[in-house]
């Protein structure tokens, strides 16, 4: 470096002072939420950086005993104030709890809350609708009006589609129904006589709403409003897409895959990915299955020709985070390889056991389309199994 | 000045591409003018026009003058200069020939970025950063064939002229020296700022952040040197809210 041969004119300019846009620059360069969060606590100059639009930073680890991973750092932390446990859902940044009096969302960092009504306040469509049928040539199965006074109900999944629309599927294992409502109203709405299904998962994708279950068919959720109250409820379920599943069989050596289907939005595409787990049926009769490895299968929506096509890949920038919330991250920017999917064990279903006693972040590389490229996503992260924790899920914090 | 550079139009030696052939042309018409700058004595920058150099057209050409705020001069050979988007536009406007002032940049952080621009300069091809950014061109693609559609299709050595390990020692400044340094990068290219791989103002930011990452605010002050604007309100609010940030 040369030697300073006259002084400055000016004092040399404070790092405080560096202008926006090279301060996002740098930040575009830390994809861990925690390092942007301390970037902003560094000076106001800094904190109002921080606040300009950004590429998403990677998604946090939620962990229902009140700690969270900020990956790719392996320390825990915890939430702030009063910790936030036993959430039962996460949807986007939002933690949410059901309790009697109602149901919150809660963004655990800024605070902010969102009230819906609790469970047991659910209208049913048509006001009228009576459990016991007395038409005896109706197919039975199980509608609302049967698994509504249960003590074993809860959210397996909710999505806040827009300020004035929350769907969420409400049932138990795999009897659930579609419910929704309008954050601050009196009451979810139902179809009280629709059938329900082992729905698997749903999204807001380009306005409107979608959901799948088990049998594969994109199902589209047309939604009008209550005449009385304003409140949003569902008009007509419609099928998009003819899905063509297949379901689990057992297999001459003892290993049987169970299904798991997840939607996410990935550049302006919608995916359906599936999820096999291939377990292998223990020996003693009753006993219940392990579980194994897991493949992935993704495939992209066809609206015109109503049909599921399959994709190899996902493109080298994207890799997808899959759990109770999944999102598809850009990580381009990130020098990070993409085209990878990073998933959790997250069953509330009961089918089947692990080995290992331990749990932890996998990631399965779509390029390679073998059983053998799951590896460990974040070796440092892990957790025991058991005690609700199973309830570990991906949270996208907003950007404040 | 050297034997290549021929005023009577002939054909320079090292002819690698029709472009710099139309430029060796043009610049042999303004030879004479050239030839008079030359016979002037001057201080040369670190790497002057020397045959060995594989841009001939750009040796006819006299370095453009850089006037920094404590009014010394820095001097820029032209193939250097191309890598400051701002300084090429002034070149291919024939507005560079006269001293251009860079106000606010001390002369000593000026010579620090002109070394880098004179030791990458050479290696710089504009065009290959555009197609970079924008892989598609609209149609009629241009045919004309530039030194990159030369490139060999098999295996290339990333880093043919040992650019990474001059880069690594070089961009180990003091902080406020490299605050600097990029702040004047990134003037000079002013409209380019999502340019080149390892361009100054990459090197710069990735260093910045890499020195960031995992590090809790208060050691980010320190390494930094910047005072806590926060008032005492603001920082016990900060803490409530990102308590989690802040703890071991």
């Amino acid at each position: 470096m040369a030697p300073e041969t006259q002084p400055h004119l000016q004092p040399p300019p404070s790092w405080s002072a560096i202008p926006q846009d090279l301060a996002v620059l740098v930040l575009r360069l830390l994809p861990a939420y925690v390092d942007r969060a301390r970037f902003a606590a560094v000076c106001p100059q800094w904190r109002a950086a921080a606040r300009l639009p950004l590429p998403p930073p990677l998604p946090l680890l939620a962990l229902p005993n009140g700690t969270f991973y900020s990956p790719p750092y392996t320390k825990p932390f915890r939430f702030p104030g009063c910790g936030f446990a036993g959430y039962q859902s996460v949807c986007g940044n939002w933690l949410v709890f059901p309790r009697d009096n109602g149901c919150f969302l809660v963004d655990p960092f800024s605070r902010a809350t969102v009230t819906l009504p609790a469970l047991s306040c659910v209208r049913l469509r048509p006001p009228n609708a009576v459990a016991e049928r007395t038409d005896s040539d109706k197919p039975v199965y199980a509608t609302w009006m049967q698994i509504r006074e249960s003590n074993r109900l809860h959210i397996s999944k909710l999505i806040v589609c827009s300020p004035n629309l929350v769907a969420a599927f409400v049932g138990f294992r795999d009897t659930t129904q579609i419910l929704m409502c309008q954050p601050g109203a009196l009451s979810w709405s139902v179809r009280a006589y629709d059938r329900c299904k082992r729905f698997e998962d749903m999204a807001f994708y380009q306005g409107k709403l979608y959901a799948i279950a088990d049998d594969e068919n994109l199902l589209v959720v047309n939604i009008s409003e209550d005449h009385n109250t304003g409140d949003p409820q569902i008009s007509k379920i419609g099928r998009v897409i003819k899905g063509d599943p297949w379901y689990p069989v057992a297999y001459e050596d003892d290993t049987t895959p169970c299904k798991k289907l997840y939607l996410v939005e990935s550049c302006g595409a919608l995916l359906m990915v599936r999820r096999a787990i291939w377990c292998r049926i223990p020996g003693e009769s009753g006993s219940k299955l392990v579980a194994g490895q897991s493949v992935f299968e993704v495939f992209k929506a066809d609206f015109e020709h109503s049909r599921w096509d399959k994709v190899t890949t996902v493109g080298d920038d994207q890799v997808l985070f899959l759990g109770r919330c999944s999102r598809a991250v850009s990580v381009s920017q990130y020098d990070f390889p993409g085209d990878k999917i990073l998933f959790l064990d997250d069953d509330e279903l009961d089918d089947y056991d692990y080995e290992d006693e331990n749990s932890c972040v996998s990631t399965y590389h779509l390029r390679f389309h073998c059983v053998t490229c799951v590896t460990s996503g974040y070796p440092g992260i892990y957790w025991k199994r058991g005690g609700g924790m199973h309830l570990a899920a991906w949270l996208f914090p907003q950007d404040r | 000045m050297d034997s290549t550079a021929d005023p009577k139009g002939k054909r320079p030696l090292y002819q690698e591409d029709g472009l710099a052939y139309a430029r060796a042309a043009a610049a042999a018409a303004s030879a004479t003018a050239a030839d008079e700058a030359e016979a002037k004595p001057k201080p040369k920058p670190s790497s002057s026009s020397e045959e060995a150099k594989p841009e001939p057209e750009a040796e006819e050409m006299p370095p453009l003058v850089l006037v920094a705020e404590d009014g010394v001069e820095v001097r820029i050979s032209r193939p250097a200069a191309r890598m400051s988007h701002m300084l090429r536009l002034l070149m291919e406007d024939s507005c560079a020939d006269g001293p251009i002032p860079a106000p606010n940049v001390h002369s000593d952080i000026l010579d620090l970025v002109v070394q880098y621009c004179e030791k990458h300069g050479p290696y710089y091809d504009p065009e290959a950063s555009e197609r970079a950014r924008n892989p598609f061109p609209p149609f009629p693609v241009e045919l004309t064939p530039t030194v990159s559609s030369i490139k060999p299709v098999t295996y290339v050595d990333p880093d043919p002229h040992g650019l990474k390990d001059w880069d690594k020692d070089f961009i180990s400044l003091d902080n406020s020296t490299l605050f600097e340094v990029i702040l004047v990068k990134r003037i000079l290219n002013l409209l380019d700022l999502s340019s080149t791989p390892q361009d100054l103002l990459d090197l710069g930011t990735t260093m910045v952040a890499d020195m960031m990452r995992g590090k809790k605010p208060e050691e980010i002050r320190e390494i930094f040197e910047i005072e806590n604007d926060y008032t005492p309100e603001q920082e016990a609010e900060l803490r409530k809210e990102n308590a989690w940030a802040f703890e071991d």
